[in-house]
């Protein structure tokens, strides 16, 4: 090991910036534009993506006027992908907003409280976070043949603890600030001081957090439905295509391997762009 | 100059508690931890004894699946099941049955659960060992890696890789290696467990690195962030003024980063409980992943029961080693005990 | 890099030492030398550029910032920023930087001993790579044959295999904590299980294993208790003389710098403004030096007014063209805004940067203040503290304490950290809840349902997360403002005027203002609601000598001005005599001596409050 190998080390001390180009930041609003384009609009350009076209029957890609070629239900991959969007990166968007609010408000709760209201929600936290999302999701959702947004709803249970988890230990290291209790002080109430106070200085954690949860909600969806949960059979998704298109991964892995692409890049733009935010933030944070 | 008056108070030197209480306090300590996990235990077996009371249909149609029973059948099973006893005393029976190791049969073809489990332990017993041991002996070092040359080329390389493989779920990368190993460059085989070790080995490789992949991407985040935190404390500063080799410092970093890394190996383990039977699903590996997603699509109470149970119980003890570990690991803990 | 042994070796050198960050300059054109068994002190307030000097010196830099100049320790040149191999090489035997927090300048993970031994190791290491290369140098201009072996044990003066075993590590790690005081048994404890004394002794002898040419202590007694700061400076000086070493104190407190240095640097904002024989120090030539020895407090007596320095130190970058200290300087002419004075030699060893240093500075004789002999007796004090107790996680912090603040009356309670006044303090303010005890306030007993925010309030200690980073100031008082009774609220300008800030600061952000502005605002936050009793958590403590007589002489005003009465809790004995009429000296959770601050301060009757005024290091 070459004597000066720990120098580097010492470069994110506090103050000193480690300039970072834009590029990711750019690439991931593009990727994610693009996505919010194909949510919004998907169903208009491609009506109909799901019908099924037995005519057609299974073409490889580069067939004329099919990209991508189609499934064995002769559906177009392009099409499917595009239209299969919404269903995709909705119902996690829901989860992560969800699991954002419930998570925040309890997380607050047990933060700022501490005593009862923190044990009992601490105890439910670990009874969740002792099972693994896919197999809670997988378990309950499949034995009850739960529909897509009831699959979204279990899929916001499950994510909570992890939020009220983070959201409380924000608001445990915040509470003995000064300013914390300069404001316990002035006998604010504790509304104020949670909502008013603490709240606007986790926002940081909050935003990274979201994202962190998006990107994962998207994975967990995609796989539930990859098991054959929570999307019916037919329905235009990633995951959905993935285990229809296995079927025919030799003869046809566009089919397959498009969604799982789609999959891999969209959550990827939200990951980095949660750590592109958070290198900006702690820029902003003077020396 | 001033005189020296170098006096050292004697009671300095011993902190205020010490010995006597040490071995109390980590027993009393553990023992929390215990019943903590007990309880925990115990509230997940009553959830999983009411999937089959709460979900939709009869109890016995639950039970016996879908094939038509005769009246003394379900006669028999009532009986068998005390199904006329409160739900309490049902919940014992069960739980004592379940502790007895008679966890029932399949409803697929009435093999019993232990059997299934039995064949079926050892693939995902040595997939997950295989991906582990994969991704910790690759992640922690690209972990210390990426801190040491932190905001370098190498550490936006290995934190970029390190955040696909976040953003990659297991079965999407399974397909992806699918497609390239098993039939672009057809050197793996493409489904089974194989037959024999050496077979079985080479059948789960590319299942194992689809599973590591995840998880180391998971575990060089952790180290990444816990030795960037070590490498800008104090202790490595006033190491480096005294001359310390570098070898050496990274050692004593990395002996102090790795408590928190070691940490969530609880949630490390949650993770590779899930995308095992994604992993398996993809590779058509006959594994209890697979089987669990079949026995799901069956609706095999008896063997999602006993599977649910068995991944719970494996987190809930493995986190508790962990949770017992942290004490051996950090001694600055076991004084904050003391206290 | 330029690595050459020189003849001169007795001595430790920096010449036009810079340190470039991306602002601008931070340190500028340092030099000095110092003979090895010298003590050289660096004092200059935060910002000055002390602590970065020594991290250039010793080759830790952060990376973003740029070193220029040379240093030349014992023989060997630097020229910086210098490789990293040179300074591998050169720190451990060449030069070592003893750092400020001992709590976090050990591995938490790892015995004392063997920390002790890493620095013995690589010292070991270091003196056989440079046996080597001397042995073999000479070996080839002798053209002597001989085997390595020997020649490396000539350069550690080993028994000849050059890798010391285990035992002969544990002897030599038991002597180096022997030299700091220690019994050797400590090599088997963890940093944890020590006091922070001992930690810094432990962090001494890690320093000083490798024996070290330079040593350089930044704030090494800052973190420590003042009766801990005593004795390990004597350590430091002592194992100085011993170790025939160059020493670097780097401090802000002058005190320190008089009693432990022969030499002595005085920078302000990057640059030395004075500098020569620390006995000078008696007679400042820089009207910065003259203002930061003014406003430090004296412990023998009560100032009517402090001696302030006005305003606040320029940041990087952000430094006025001429000379730097020009904005906050009586003395400036035309000429200090225009052009940067030189340091120039002037009589007695000694050089100044400053264009009117023929001037003798008129140093300002504040008037003393004649003391109460008595404190007031009335018959219903505003707080009455009787028998407190409270008790965390089984250990108390507070057995029994009871104390009086009479009306309009200013009462210090000092201690040493863990001793209980703070606990004391937010008991009172109902932060904590007490486990038995009373708080009676204005003859009403105090419990968690009836108190209000115009009774008591606090400024704590730390300006910078004193305020809600997100609010600006102005929202921040309003809001404060609205917890006062209907007919005393006041407005946020009020507010603003009463501690000193321009109207306009209501519009900015906490991070847009100096570690002084926050406190006013701090204050001003705390007095919205009115209240009578004001507790004054260390709330001076965090903050520059020049800042703190500031805020000392503010509290002094509002007192006044509001009959405020005050509970003021600090360790710090000089600054609690300038506030406070009477004293608590608490201990261990217990009242151990009260009365009034002269009298306790001038004839302690108590040896634990005999043991904190000697160890007062002014």
């Amino acid at each position: 090991m070459s004597a000066d190998l720990l120098t580097p080390a010492i470069a994110a001390a506090p103050g000193v910036r480690v300039r970072r180009r834009p590029v990711t930041l750019v690439a991931c609003l593009a990727i994610l534009g693009a996505a919010l384009f194909a949510v919004l609009f998907g169903h208009l350009l491609f009506p109909n993506a799901t019908q099924v076209n037995v005519l057609a029957s299974q073409l490889p890609p580069g067939s004329p006027g099919h990209l991508l070629g189609t499934d064995q239900l002769g559906r177009d991959i392009v099409a499917l992908s595009v239209a299969g969007a919404a269903s995709t990166l909705i119902g996690p968007l829901v989860v992560a907003g969800g699991s954002m609010l419930v998570g925040t408000f309890f997380g607050l709760l047990a933060g700022f409280r501490q005593g009862k209201t923190d044990f009992l929600l601490s105890r439910v936290t670990d009874l969740l976070l002792a099972l693994p999302v896919v197999l809670l999701g997988l378990v309950v959702a499949g034995i009850f043949g739960a529909s897509y947004w009831w699959t979204t709803v279990l899929l916001i249970v499950v994510f909570t603890p992890y939020d009220i988890r983070i959201v409380r230990s924000g608001v445990i290291e915040q509470v003995t600030k000064p300013y914390v209790e300069a404001a316990r002080m002035l006998r604010l109430s504790s509304w104020r001081i949670m909502f008013r106070h603490l709240l606007v200085n986790l926002w940081p954690l909050e935003r990274t957090n979201f994202l962190l949860n998006y990107a994962n909600a998207i994975i967990a969806m995609s796989a539930l439905s990859f098991l054959g949960v929570g999307v019916q059979e037919g329905t235009a998704n990633w995951g959905r295509q993935l285990i229809d298109g296995e079927q025919i991964l030799f003869s046809n892995p566009a089919a397959s391997i498009a969604p799982a692409v789609l999959i891999i890049v969209v959550a990827c733009a939200v990951n980095l762009l949660a750590d592109a935010l958070n290198a900006d933030d702690r820029k902003a944070v003077r020396p | 100059m001033a005189p020296l008056t170098d006096v050292m108070d004697s009671a300095d030197l011993a902190p205020p508690v010490r010995a006597t209480s040490t071995a109390g306090a980590i027993a009393r300590l553990i023992a929390w931890r215990v019943v903590g996990a007990i309880v925990l235990l115990a509230v997940i077996s009553v959830l999983v004894f009411l999937l089959t009371y709460i979900s939709p249909g009869n109890i016995i149609k639950n039970i016996t699946g879908i094939r038509p029973v005769s009246p003394r059948i379900v006669a028999a099973l009532r009986a068998q099941y005390g199904l006329n006893q409160s739900l309490v005393m049902q919940y014992l029976h069960w739980l004592g049955r379940f502790l007895e190791g008679n966890w029932g049969r399949s409803i697929e073809d009435q093999t019993s659960v232990s059997q299934l489990f039995s064949e079926r332990v050892g693939v995902t017993l040595l997939l997950c060992g295989l991906a582990f041991a994969a991704a910790v002996l690759v992640s922690v070092p690209l972990g210390v890696i990426a801190a040491v040359r932190v905001g370098g080329v190498l550490d936006r390389l290995i934190s970029v890789s390190s955040v696909i493989g976040l953003s990659a779920p297991s079965f999407a990368v399974g397909l992806i290696l699918l497609y390239v190993f098993c039939y672009y460059l057809p050197i793996f085989p493409s489904s089974g467990a194989g037959q024999g070790l050496a077979d079985t080995v080479y059948h789960l490789i590319l299942p194992a690195a689809t599973l590591a992949i995840g998880v180391g991407a998971y575990i060089v985040r952790l180290t990444r962030t816990a030795m960037v935190r070590e490498l800008q404390s104090d202790y490595v500063s006033f190491a480096r003024a005294r001359g310390i080799g570098t070898r050496r410092i990274l050692a004593t970093a990395l002996r102090n980063g790795i408590i928190p890394v070691i940490t969530t190996m609880g949630l490390v383990l949650s993770f590779m409980v899930g995308s095992t039977i994604l992993v398996e699903t993809t590779f058509t590996l006959p594994g209890l992943g697979m089987l669990l997603q079949s026995s799901v699509e069956y609706k095999d109470f008896a063997v999602v029961q006993f599977l649910t149970l068995f991944f719970a119980a494996i987190i809930v003890l493995v986190t508790l080693a962990v949770d017992l570990s942290y004490l051996a690991l950090s001694p600055e803990w076991r004084w904050q005990l003391r206290k | 890099m330029t690595l050459t042994q020189k003849a001169e070796l007795a001595e430790v050198r920096a010449d036009s030492l810079t340190v470039t960050g991306p602002a601008g300059d931070i340190v500028r054109g340092l030099s000095f030398s110092i003979p090895l068994g010298a003590t050289l002190g660096i004092v200059g307030e935060s910002g000055s550029g002390k602590s970065l000097t020594a991290r250039a010196v010793s080759g830790l830099l952060p990376a973003g910032l740029h070193a220029t100049g040379t240093v030349a320790i014992a023989g060997t040149d630097v020229t910086l920023p210098g490789s990293a191999a040179t300074w591998q090489r050169l720190r451990g035997r060449g030069v070592t930087l003893l750092l400020q927090d001992p709590f976090t300048s050990l591995s938490p993970t790892h015995r004392c001993g063997d920390q002790i031994a890493w620095t013995l190791r690589a010292g070991l290491r270091a003196g056989l790579r440079a046996g080597l290369r001397a042995g073999l140098r000479a070996g080839l201009r002798a053209g002597a044959r001989g085997s390595v072996r020997t020649m490396a044990a000539r350069g550690t003066g080993d028994r000849g295999t050059g890798r010391p075993s285990r035992a002969e590590i544990r002897d030599q790690v038991a002597l180096h904590l022997e030299e700091v005081n220690l019994p050797a048994a400590v090599a088997r404890r963890y940093p944890g299980e020590l006091s922070g004394g001992m930690r810094q002794r432990v962090a001494i002898a890690a320093a000083l294993a490798a024996s070290p040419r330079l040593l350089i202590a930044d704030e090494p007694t800052t973190a420590l208790d003042a009766s801990n700061q005593k004795d390990v400076l004597d350590l430091l000086a002592r194992l100085q003389a011993e170790h025939r070493m160059a020493l670097i104190l780097i401090s802000h407190d002058l005190g320190l710098i008089r009693g432990y240095t022969d030499e002595v640097l005085v920078m302000y904002a990057g640059r030395v403004v004075e500098e020569g024989p620390t006995v000078v120090l008696g007679k400042p030539v820089h009207p910065y030096t003259a203002g930061l020895l003014a406003s430090d407090p004296p412990m023998d007596r009560r100032l009517e007014r402090l001696i302030v320095i006005p305003g606040r130190v320029p940041e990087p970058g952000h430094r006025p063209p001429g000379c730097a200290f020009a904005d906050r300087c009586s003395m400036a002419s035309e000429d200090c805004r225009t052009a940067e004075p030189p340091l120039e030699r002037v009589a007695d060893g000694r050089a100044v940067a400053c264009f009117n240093s023929h001037i003798p500075i008129a140093v300002p004789d504040p008037a003393v203040v004649t003391e109460r002999w008595q404190r007031d007796d009335s018959p219903a004090p505003i707080l009455h503290v009787e028998r407190l107790v409270k008790i965390f996680a089984g250990r108390p912090a507070l057995s029994g304490v009871s104390i009086d603040v009479g009306d309009g009356e200013s009462v210090g309670i000092v201690g040493e950290s863990g001793s209980g006044k703070t606990t004391l303090a937010r008991c009172v303010a109902g932060l904590e809840k007490h486990d038995s005890g009373e708080i009676v306030f204005r003859g009403t007993m105090l419990t968690s349902d009836n108190r209000t925010a115009s009774q008591i309030q606090v400024v704590f200690q730390d300006p910078y997360s004193a305020l809600n980073p997100k609010m600006r100031v102005g929202a921040a008082l309003a809001e404060a403002l609205r917890t006062a009774p209907v007919n005393q609220r006041g407005s946020v300008g009020d507010l603003l005027d009463m501690v000193g800030l321009p109207q306009a600061f209501a519009r900015r952000y906490p991070a847009e203002l100096s570690g002084g502005e926050r406190q006013r605002v701090a204050i001003a936050r705390s007095l919205a609601p009115v209240p009578e009793l004001l507790i004054c958590d260390e709330s001076v403590s965090a903050l520059d000598v020049s800042v703190q007589a500031q805020i000392l002489n503010l509290l002094s005003d509002l007192r006044q001005e509001l009959g405020l009465s005050l509970m003021f809790i600090s360790h710090d004995l000089a600054v609690v005599r300038q506030i406070s009429d009477a004293i608590y000296v608490i201990n261990s959770g217990r009242v151990v001596e009260a009365g009034l601050t002269r009298d306790v301060l001038h004839a302690p009757a108590q040896d634990y409050t005999k043991r904190l005024v000697t160890a007062v290091t002014r």
